[in-house]
């Protein structure tokens, strides 16, 4: 068991995504404000999808972001120390977003 | 047998070239303690040699495998744990949960926190974030989470630096422990006497490479190491 990539200890994981989601919704929030502040309208459900580039943008920057804050608390260091790969700690943070993103998309979708 | 080995390590920064040929090495049960005036590439022999850090040329072998790039948690989990030079353990979880998730990951070896945290006077500051704790607590306590992940080897950069001499003696206790359980231990610093304690054989890191300069006594005895890193008073 020693040779295969671990996953963070459930304490660590469970902080990790709550964060991921977190900034996920802030980054949201600010593209929000962004298009209402542009088109001067009310925004609708509608304007939770952003498009496939946008929202491939914006996973990956709630991975970056997830992943440096960690780093800068010290996690990274300490999971690799125990043997969790860098990757698994961005897959952590990239796998809620994308799943929040699937779900964002799907409601805009149907309200539209 | 030899359980760490970083061989010919050569490392530049910038252009800056800080390791030309370093070498270290750190068998089982060995308690090896490497030194050297600052910036002349302590750490980043350690970082290296424990897969943080690449090197520019060089091998690790740990374990009788040999890594050509090494990473950190292959390493880790094949047994090697780094105490660095800054803070270790999570600012997000309190030492008591830190040393209970390197628990869990450890394998059957592992050992019980409770007992770890008494013999290293943890008990108090269990349910304390790493940030409120003395710096001594904090290192205690990140040299608790190594012990308790029960590595083969153990890599410890500058443990003393900042510690109070009891605290000092707490950490030498708990490597000398170590060693005599089998783990190959390395520790750096500038310490000599706190170093020179425990240590049974003294690397010298100058001038990009590394010299194997033998037991305490013999560096003690070492006129150019001596003027070189601790000057003309002595220790």
């Amino acid at each position: 068991m020693r040779g295969i990539p671990r996953l963070p200890d459930a304490s660590l994981a469970r902080l990790l995504v709550l964060r991921a989601l977190v900034l996920w919704v802030f980054l949201h929030c600010m593209a929000l404000a962004l298009v209402t502040a542009t088109t001067l309208e009310r925004p609708d459900a509608a304007a939770l999808r952003l498009g496939g580039r946008a929202s491939l943008l914006v996973v990956a920057l709630t991975a970056w972001l997830a992943y440096l804050d960690a780093d800068r608390r010290n996690e990274v260091f300490f999971m690799q120390n125990l043997g969790v790969p860098r990757r698994v700690v961005v897959l952590l943070a990239a796998v809620p977003a994308a799943c929040a993103e699937a779900i964002a998309i799907a409601i805009s979708a149907r309200a539209a | 047998m030899t359980v760490l080995r970083a061989d010919s390590i050569a490392r530049s920064f910038g252009g800056r070239q800080v390791l030309t040929s370093a070498t270290i090495t750190a068998g089982e049960g060995e308690i090896v303690a490497l030194v050297g005036r600052n910036g002349v590439g302590k750490s980043t022999l350690l970082n290296i040699a424990c897969g943080h850090d690449g090197a520019d040329s060089g091998t690790v072998t740990f374990m009788r495998r040999a890594y050509l790039d090494a990473s950190a948690d292959a390493l880790a989990r094949a047994g090697l744990f780094l105490v660095p030079a800054r803070d270790l353990l999570p600012t997000s979880l309190s030492i008591g949960d830190s040393l209970a998730c390197a628990r869990r990951a450890g394998d059957r070896r592992a050992l019980d926190v409770a007992e770890v945290a008494e013999r290293l006077g943890l008990e108090a500051v269990l349910g304390l974030r790493p940030q409120a704790a003395s710096g001594g607590e904090r290192r205690r306590a990140e040299l608790a989470c190594a012990v308790i992940r029960a590595p083969r080897c153990l890599v410890a950069d500058e443990p003393f630096r900042g510690v109070s001499p009891l605290d000092a003696e707490c950490l030498c206790a708990e490597f000398r422990r170590a060693a005599a359980a089998g783990v190959a231990v390395i520790v750096s610093g500038h310490e000599l006497p706190a170093l020179f304690a425990i240590a049974s054989r003294v690397v010298w890191c100058t001038d990009g490479t590394t010299q194997n300069l033998g037991s305490p006594a013999h560096a003690a005895a070492d006129w150019r190491f001596m003027s070189e890193l601790v000057g003309p008073r002595g220790l």
